[in-house]
């Protein structure tokens, strides 16, 4: 009933300069929470809005629960108010006018829910989001956390077919944050909604998300489930947007090695001769790196080492952070606190599994070398 | 695939015609705009077009005007006075307020206000009791305190430099409101910042205070510039005695003269219209590449300046010579049995206040005024509410009825009053409509009037509120006019009683185009107010002036019920 189907939606801004949503695609499967991650600007709350049908596309379709909402070049266009669907804003837009309890009764309301009845189903709809004791209080005199579910409740209680999340949990500090993701999470489980959530924030798509979809430039870049899309992510933008962030450039030598950025620093890459190319971006999880005394450590084929120099030991508390200079490019080791010796000024030998490693070509699109890591059968 | 088959094909709910769909919606906006131009535009084009069609004979008719060459300097003489007067008493009223204690600032910030209270005929009626040469109160104690001699002066409200302080007093306040208001928005958290990279007092002035307030500035100059232009009031009703005349006070008398010579007074008035044009030109060109609306956080705060008592000084003393002053005049000639020069509480009495009452004409413009208010109400709110929606930026209203919904607000905005109201008596006392003497005439001309003024503090409380508060309600379910309804109107409501106050004030307080477009057999206060001040009795004009004054507080406190009271601290 609430699939949501979108084909090839295109919007524009700025009469034609800007292509918010490009030619986009996607799908949404009933029960599904599909998260819409992506840095800002790169359409997802245009895409969002689109199918609230709080922007009128340019062209493509979007259809709910197997109903046409837009299409046909615009000729097709279900008001907002006629789709069935429930929003949670990223301010969570909640009347300063009303109370909580009337704030959450509104979509009844409007719906012709008699008194008696939509004030039992607020109530019931509060209970779920445990807010029923804020009913009679105005929304500027409850805590952002609560407001927030004050707004997951107006969302939830018509029952729509469908869920949209702006960002709901960016206004946010962390520690609540986790734990409305926590809630979220298992209010998802147990009524089962279909949803599209926005979101810049990798760690609530991860926990959240049934189906990850990282947008770049109004295009999808990858749709995948959490953990294939951490641990393949399909190109090095990818990469980067999951907070992969250490990254060495490299160049293939005419003596088979590889040059690290440009430098002096070499390497060998395991089936080199299968590689497609001359130029490639290494990235590595700064928690799949470890380090060395230079020349210690296994000799196992699998394992990359590149020399280095640590700049910088940062302490977070249970875990640290190595910063070290590897040619012209700094690659952070992250462990436990204390895991290694080393200070600032230290040589090391940064060590890392190929198998964990990802290998990107060296171009604007930044494809994954498919024949690269993952796969240590390969390797010989 | 054609459309029939299409249709045939998908039989989905959405194929029946929806509200929202983007033609019809365009069409209706597009209606919003056309009744903006008829109210608006089209007086100016048929009276413009009149002057063309008689160009030659206008001109040499025009010429003929003894005169002519001095109306325009003395125009732009008290123009340039009165606002250099404005400017810079209200830049540094506004500058006081910043250094005004604490626990007195929301008092002290309302008092340069008050004066738009005051009707600007009542207080030019009040300084002309206090002024004039020879039974000025004023003139008369300065007489016995030695200052002067004979039996008239040695102060002359009827002269230039008393029409151009007189005028500068009133534009004042306007001038204090946008410096004010865009001083209060910054706080002092810039002023601190850039005391704490070293920069000196003086320096921070220069370098951060200045700039910040030049677009304030810039933007309040203009405004008052205008309306010192198309001023009307003070030349009318001091420059009579020395003959001094301006543009407005011109177009007047032609009107005034039967039969009106239409093409005269509208080719008087063509300079007037032309810097009037060239502001809203060079306005949207300034306004192009800045936000427009920016709503500021209230959380800025005048941290760290020292405050002095000393600041209370000119605010209360520009309270003093704005309001209390004149009204004192005012209230003490209206008790008087005649007026003499010399305030004697022992003769006062209540008889004008009584007499006014058994007087046709008095409460007949009285009534008049109060319906036309009435009516001007009711019509302009629910218009200028559709506009403020269409100039919204984030609405799906068709840009380029935005467009034209914006240029001709600021047309009706910077269009001198007395060239606007020429232009209503000559389109709608002419055939087909026919309404001069009725007071549908009256209540068209103060819609025009009053419709720019009404769309800003709307606009400004739609854009404040931001746009997610209606889409929650549409996605809740709710339509259009159920949003409308349930969530934008009262979220707004204070912006819609600062319109209500707006619209009274203006309407209460209008002289310059009831003037023009009243007849003498359906008068508001205004009209019979001045033909009081030609043919009546000193004591009738100050109680009509206070009468003008009164409707406006009653109109006042009608607005703040609109406003519902304390819903500003609600939101």
């Amino acid at each position: 009933m609430s699939e949501v189907r979108i084909d090839r939606l295109t919007k524009l801004f700025d009469s034609g300069g800007v292509r918010a949503v490009d030619d986009l695609s996607l799908n949404v499967a009933e029960g599904q929470l599909v998260v819409l991650l992506g840095p800002s600007g790169c359409g997802k709350t245009t895409l969002l809005r689109c199918v609230a049908g709080l922007e009128t596309p340019d062209s493509g379709t979007i259809e709910i629960g197997g109903t046409p909402m837009f299409g046909r070049g615009g000729r097709t266009q279900v008001p907002t108010h006629k789709r069935g669907i429930g929003m949670v804003f990223q301010n969570y837009a909640l009347w300063p006018h009303m109370t909580v309890e009337q704030n959450v009764a509104y979509p009844l309301r409007v719906r012709g829910t008699g008194r008696q009845e939509r004030s039992m189903q607020a109530r019931e709809a509060l209970a779920l989001v445990e807010c029923e004791a804020l009913a009679a209080r105005i929304p500027s005199a409850i805590s952002g956390g609560q407001q927030q579910r004050v707004a997951l409740a107006r969302a939830l209680v018509a029952r729509p077919g469908l869920l949209l999340f702006d960002e709901p949990l960016s206004n946010l500090d962390y520690r609540l944050r986790a734990q409305l993701r926590a809630q979220l999470r298992d209010l998802h489980r147990s009524i089962g909604f279909t949803g599209l959530y926005v979101t810049h924030d990798q760690t609530e798509a991860m926990q959240l998300g049934t189906v990850v979809a990282v947008l770049k430039e109004g295009r999808v870049e990858q749709l995948a489930d959490p953990a294939s899309l951490f641990s393949r992510p399909a190109s090095a933008y990818v990469a980067r947007f999951l907070g992969i962030g250490n990254r060495l450039e490299l160049a293939r030598d005419p003596d088979g090695s590889w040059v690290v950025g440009g430098g002096d620093v070499r390497i060998g890459l395991p089936a080199a001769g299968e590689l497609p190319g001359d130029r490639f971006d290494l990235y590595l999880r700064s928690t799949d790196v470890s380090l060395a005394v230079p020349g210690s450590g296994p000799t196992d084929p699998d394992v990359g080492r590149v020399p280095g120099v640590v700049t910088d030991v940062v302490y977070s508390g249970e875990s640290s952070d190595w910063v070290v200079q590897v040619g012209d490019a700094r690659i952070t080791a992250s462990a436990r606190t204390r895991t290694w010796p080393f200070g600032a000024g230290d040589r090391v030998e940064a060590v890392f599994r190929h198998s964990t490693a990802l290998l990107y070509e060296h171009d604007d699109a930044g494809r994954l070398v498919e024949s690269y890591g993952a796969r240590p059968s390969l390797v010989s | 695939m054609t459309k029939l088959q299409e249709r045939t094909a998908k039989p989905g709910p959405a194929d029946r015609p929806t509200r929202s769909s983007p033609r019809t919606a365009g069409r209706q906006w597009a209606l919003l705009a056309l009744a903006m131009a008829a109210l608006i535009l089209w007086p100016l084009v048929k009276l413009q077009a009149r002057v063309v069609d008689d160009l030659p004979g206008a001109l040499g008719r025009m010429v003929a005007i003894p005169g002519l060459g001095r109306i325009y300097l003395d125009t732009v003489i008290i123009a340039a006075g009165s606002t250099a007067v404005a400017v810079v008493s209200g830049t540094g009223l506004a500058w006081c307020l910043t250094r005004v204690p604490r626990r007195l600032y929301k008092w002290m910030s309302l008092l340069p206000i008050v004066p738009l209270l005051m009707p600007s005929v009542a207080s030019v009626q009040g300084w002309s009791y206090l002024l004039s040469p020879r039974t000025g109160i004023i003139n008369r104690y300065l007489r016995e305190w030695g200052i002067g001699s004979g039996d008239s002066g040695p102060l002359d409200v009827y002269s230039m430099a008393g029409i151009i302080l007189l005028t500068g007093i009133i534009l004042t306040s306007f001038v204090f409101m946008f410096v004010s208001a865009s001083l209060r928005q910054r706080g002092a958290e810039l002023e601190a910042a850039a005391a704490a990279c070293g920069a000196s007092p003086g320096r921070t002035f220069l370098t951060v205070t200045l700039p910040m307030m030049r677009p304030a500035l810039v933007y309040s100059t203009a405004i008052v510039l205008l309306l010192a232009l198309g001023q009307f009031t003070v030349p009318l009703l001091l420059g009579t005695p020395d003959r001094i005349d301006v543009v407005s006070t011109a177009v007047y008398k032609v009107s005034a003269d039967y039969p009106v010579d239409y093409s005269v007074g509208g080719a008087l008035a063509v300079p007037l219209l032309l810097v009037g044009l060239v502001v809203i030109l060079v306005q949207r060109r300034a306004l192009r590449d800045e936000r427009r609306y920016v709503s500021v956080s209230a959380r800025s705060r005048q941290v760290g300046l020292t405050t002095s008592r000393w600041a209370l000084v000119p605010i209360v003393g520009y309270l003093v010579v704005a309001v209390i002053l004149p009204l004192g005049a005012l209230v003490s000639v209206s008790l008087s049995p005649f007026w003499s020069g010399r305030i004697s509480p022992s003769t006062f009495t209540l008889d004008n206040w009584v007499s006014v009452w058994s007087d046709r004409n008095t409460v007949g413009a009285i009534t008049t005024t109060l319906y036309a208010l009435l009516i001007t109400l009711v019509i302009v709110l629910p218009l200028s509410y559709l506009v403020s929606v269409a100039l919204l930026r984030r609405t799906r209203v068709p840009g380029s009825v935005r467009l034209i919904v914006d240029i001709l607000s600021s047309i009706a905005l910077c269009m001198p009053v007395s060239l606007l109201g020429f232009a209503f008596l000559f389109t709608y006392s002419e055939a087909p409509f026919r309404l001069y003497g009725t007071t549908a005439m009256v209540v068209v001309a103060y819609v025009t009037l009053t419709i720019p003024f009404a769309i800003r503090p709307q606009l400004s409380a739609l854009t404040a509120i931001g746009p997610e508060y209606a889409e929650a309600s549409r996605i809740s379910g709710a339509g259009s006019l159920g949003t409308a309804r349930r969530i934008s109107f009262p979220l707004i409501r204070s912006g819609l009683g600062v319109s209500a106050a707006l619209v009274t004030i203006i309407v209460a307080h209008e002289f310059t185009v009831s003037l023009m477009v009243t007849s003498p057999t359906r008068r508001v206060i205004g009209s019979l107010l001045y033909d009081e001040t030609i043919n009546g009795s000193a004591p009738d004009v100050a109680v009509l002036s206070l009468l003008m004054l009164a409707v406006t507080l009653v109109g006042i406190a009608i607005s703040w019920v609109i406003a519902g009271g304390n819903t500003v601290d609600k939101i």
